[in-house]
């Protein structure tokens, strides 16, 4: 995206804006975060009437572009699960308006809060050195689990999450899950992976039963959430947000990558401690099986969503970064196996 | 992976539309301009290494006329390989889409063992598996001796230095 594109998005979002609040609104420059693969986000701030008072407001916009590793993208889950979600035991930001007409923007969008707080990151330095001080990291993973459990708590039924994809009854739910990543890896693979087909049929197999069925964020991880003063201020990047099994976050979380060289889950917890607590908070008794079940199928759905990445850069995508990753397919075929061979 | 010349094309774009303009010092934006003129003249000149894509083709074919040997004598055959389309020295492209057809095949052999594994017998299919399973364990490891690192760290906080 180029300067110019930036004051176009800027003007329109401007416009957008006075026609939600009814007044004209000033917007200061945006400005894009580098990290996220997938929706852009960028900060900006806003001013706009109150009550006969100027406002000044810290928002957050997320657009989805035209080519991307999830494209076609939408807002109206994420938004309808955040809303849904607002004063429960998740914390999340605030959402205030979305939109998935793209002629308003040029591409899809959700406007929110901007809430305080650092971003850690999976990859440390060293590998080897964890990613949060060791002073505040048992209060980080307690929340951390917390925050899972209570998404996974969330009376979804009757509010307006009940909208989102992947409902089915126990016994479909986890194959639902499957069938859409076999169809998102073969509407976008360059060639077929022989290992992905291998590692498909070993899934589909597989499956467990689902112990219930619900709110799912589907990337709930170290580098997803954001941190101020020892506190998980907000879970972030819901763009996979689904009703599924719940296992599918616990083994999502529990993947080597997130990990490092760290022993901990995410740099937070130990796996007996998350094992423990979560069972705690939730009433299911965590079935280690079943985790492992869904780290391998997590460790399928980042190899394809590799795959994706490459493809979103074939198809015209601009971000150099989806080049980048595809390279790095080697790398998550290799995951893919060890997981199957049980060597992760 | 991409096509080589989608990321040629890729970087050029990238380093002029995206980098250059936000570079403030002149001999940084140069430096920056002068990658993209090599890459234009790079780019005519460049094809993915035959000698990469002929490991991986003689290896597919090694393991898909292992299974056929295999299964030889069985009621049920597995999908078939078609001969080789090109002359005697093909270009990249040509290697690039064999690759890309026999990956389609031995994901085909596999889907077809799993389907009809019963109807085989056990120790046939056992080793039928064996051979596809060392083949794509072989094939990740020549992948992964040619893999770098990722610098996602980097590129996520936009760091100014990266290990190269």
């Amino acid at each position: 995206m180029q300067n110019g594109e930036f004051d176009e998005l800027r003007q329109k979002l401007a416009r957008f804006l006075s026609e939600q609040t009814g007044c004209v609104v000033e917007i200061g420059e945006l400005k894009r975060y580098p990290v996220g693969f997938s929706w852009f986000t960028f900060e900006l701030d806003a001013a706009w009437d109150e009550n006969g008072k100027r406002v000044d407001h810290k928002l957050i916009l997320r657009w989805g572009p035209k080519y991307g590793v999830l494209a076609p993208y939408f807002a109206h889950d994420q938004f309808i699960a955040l809303k849904a979600l607002e004063g429960s035991g998740v914390p999340v930001p605030k959402v205030y308006w979305y939109c998935d007409d793209s002629a308003v923007l040029g591409g899809n969008f959700f406007i929110m809060e901007r809430v305080e707080g650092e971003a850690a990151l999976p990859w440390t330095e060293s590998g080897g050195k964890g990613a949060f001080d060791e002073s505040i990291r048992p209060q980080l993973g307690e929340q951390f689990v917390a925050s899972l459990a209570a998404l996974h708590n969330f009376a979804w039924q009757g509010t307006p999450a009940a909208g989102l994809a992947g409902a089915a009854p126990l016994d479909e739910v986890g194959m639902r899950q499957i069938l859409w990543w076999e169809q998102y890896l073969h509407e976008r693979q360059l060639s077929s992976y022989p290992i992905l087909e291998h590692g498909m049929l070993w899934l589909k197999a597989h499956v467990p039963k689902a112990p219930r069925v619900s709110i799912v964020h589907g990337d709930y991880r170290i580098g997803n959430f954001l941190v101020r003063d020892a506190r998980i201020t907000a879970m972030l990047d819901w763009e996979l947000v689904h009703l599924a099994d719940p296992y599918e976050d616990l083994g999502w979380m529990c993947m080597r990558t997130w990990s490092g060289r760290s022993p901990l889950v995410c740099h937070l917890i130990s796996r007996e401690d998350l094992y423990r607590r979560y069972g705690e908070l939730t009433g299911i008794a965590v079935d280690p099986a079943a985790v492992r079940y869904y780290e391998i199928f997590g460790n399928f759905k980042l190899a394809a969503i590799h795959v994706g990445a490459a493809r979103s850069f074939e198809d015209g995508s601009a971000d150099l970064r989806m080049a980048a990753m595809g390279p790095q397919i080697a790398r998550m075929l290799l995951q893919v196996e060890r997981s199957l061979e049980g060597e992760l | 992976m991409n096509s080589l010349e989608r990321i040629l094309e890729g970087i050029m774009n990238s380093l002029t539309t995206e980098v250059v303009p936000r570079i403030n010092d002149a001999f940084a934006r140069g430096q920056a301009l002068a990658i993209v003129d090599l890459l234009r003249n790079l780019g005519p000149r460049l094809e993915w290494s035959h000698a990469i894509l002929w490991q991986q083709i003689e290896a597919q074919e090694a393991v898909l006329s292992r299974v056929a040997e295999l299964c030889a004598g069985q009621a049920i055959k597995p999908p078939p390989v078609a001969p080789r389309s090109f002359g005697e020295h093909p270009n990249a492209n040509e290697l690039v889409a064999r690759r890309d057809e026999l990956n389609g095949i031995v994901s085909a052999t596999l889907i077809w063992l799993d389907a009809e594994r019963r109807k085989l017998p056990a120790a046939l299919a056992s080793e039928v598996e064996s051979a596809l399973r060392r083949y794509m364990h072989e094939q990740l490891q020549r992948d992964m001796s040619l893999t770098a690192m990722p610098l996602f760290k980097e590129i996520s906080k936009g760091a100014k230095t990266a290990a190269t």
